[in-house]
């Protein structure tokens, strides 16, 4: 069996993201989100290319909506977590998880 | 021609038509008409996504250097000794002139594939540990039995990436992206030196290097579209 590379940052912070939009995931919601709930401002060609990365790799499946007005005749192109996704995500915040147990970085004892 | 649909034909370039055109109705969508904050919008992903293989692709030149720079110093010195002290070509001569070429196409793609992909990549690893190997062929091949032992232990280390599927696969891309820069480079000299250098004319010298950097140039410009088209295929998951 082949081992997974394991998720970057920006790739787990771009997964929740996208997680949290449901089927409402495009490039600039997903922008929105992360500035919005990580206060990370993500520069366009930060997060194409890791988008495209990301797609490459199986962690998203993309799909093209109907073109609108506002954005001259272009569709969007929605993305979702891809089974491969979702799994990655999860062994990663586990892992965060099981790092955390036990060091009170959170305040649990105190809230 | 509307500013968008330039800017949707200068992103197809280095990406595809339909996430080009996402990518250009996303950044309209969030300038808010601003034609300053679009075009530097476009730019950003333009750098964001070409910066790999520029930085690829002058390493891949550099790596010629120093590719060359081993068998300079190695190789090409035993050769001057041999032939003074025996007089004819040896055997070991014509393989290493051979090896020479082949490392040199695997060190590029590897400077390439570095730079792209990055170290953990499984292409990039490939490809050094071939470019590594050949080097050191290259550099070893006028010892005594080295004709011999360096031949097996290529075969040796090839043999070890047949045992599992995506090894394999990296392999046929190494191979494939090394022979397109080989094809490229011996084709573009065949014909340009056929073409611009024959007879004795001036500016010989100058045409000359021309066409030999410029073979360079589109060699590795070749090798990374097939790196990147091989690459997709053979390993998409990667």
């Amino acid at each position: 069996m082949s081992k997974s590379p394991s998720l970057g940052e920006f790739e787990q912070l771009i997964l929740l993201a996208i997680l949290r939009l449901g089927d409402q995931a495009y490039g600039v919601s997903i922008r929105t989100e992360l500035q919005d709930c990580a206060g990370r401002t993500a520069s366009p060609g930060a997060l194409y290319t890791t988008l495209d990365r990301m797609e490459q790799k199986g962690l998203l499946v993309p799909r093209d909506g109907e073109p609108t007005p506002e954005r001259g005749g272009r569709a969007k192109r929605f993305y979702i977590v891809s089974s491969r996704g979702r799994d990655q995500l999860v062994r990663a915040q586990q892992s965060f998880h099981r790092l955390l147990s036990g060091l009170d970085l959170l305040g649990e004892s105190n809230g | 021609m509307d500013k968008s649909n330039i800017a949707e034909w200068i992103v197809a370039r280095v990406s595809d038509r339909p996430r080009a055109s996402a990518i250009v109705g996303d950044l309209l969508e969030q300038s808010g008409g601003s034609l300053a904050a679009f075009a530097f919008a476009v730019s950003r992903v333009l750098v964001a996504m070409t910066w790999r293989w520029a930085a690829g692709g002058m390493a891949a030149f550099a790596s010629i250097f120093a590719t060359s720079w081993f068998y300079t110093h190695f190789t090409i010195r035993e050769m001057l000794i041999g032939s003074s002290t025996h007089h004819h070509r040896e055997a070991w001569m014509m393989w290493a002139t051979i090896l020479f070429f082949i490392s040199m196409c695997v060190c590029t793609q590897a400077a390439i594939s570095v730079f792209v992909y990055g170290f953990q990549d499984r292409v990039t690893r490939t490809s050094t540990l071939f470019a590594a190997a050949l080097i050191a062929s290259n550099a070893t091949i006028w010892m005594p039995h080295a004709i011999l032992v360096i031949p097996l232990t290529l075969l040796l280390i090839a043999s070890c990436f047949l045992f599992d599927t995506e090894s394999r696969r990296a392999l046929l891309v190494v191979s494939f992206t090394g022979m397109a820069y080989a094809t490229t480079l011996m084709l573009f000299r065949y014909v340009a030196f056929r073409l611009f250098l024959s007879g004795p004319r001036p500016g010989y010298l100058h045409r000359f290097a021309v066409i030999f950097l410029g073979s360079l140039f589109l060699a590795i410009a070749v090798e990374a579209n097939v790196l990147a088209s091989a690459r997709r295929r053979l390993l998409p998951a990667n």
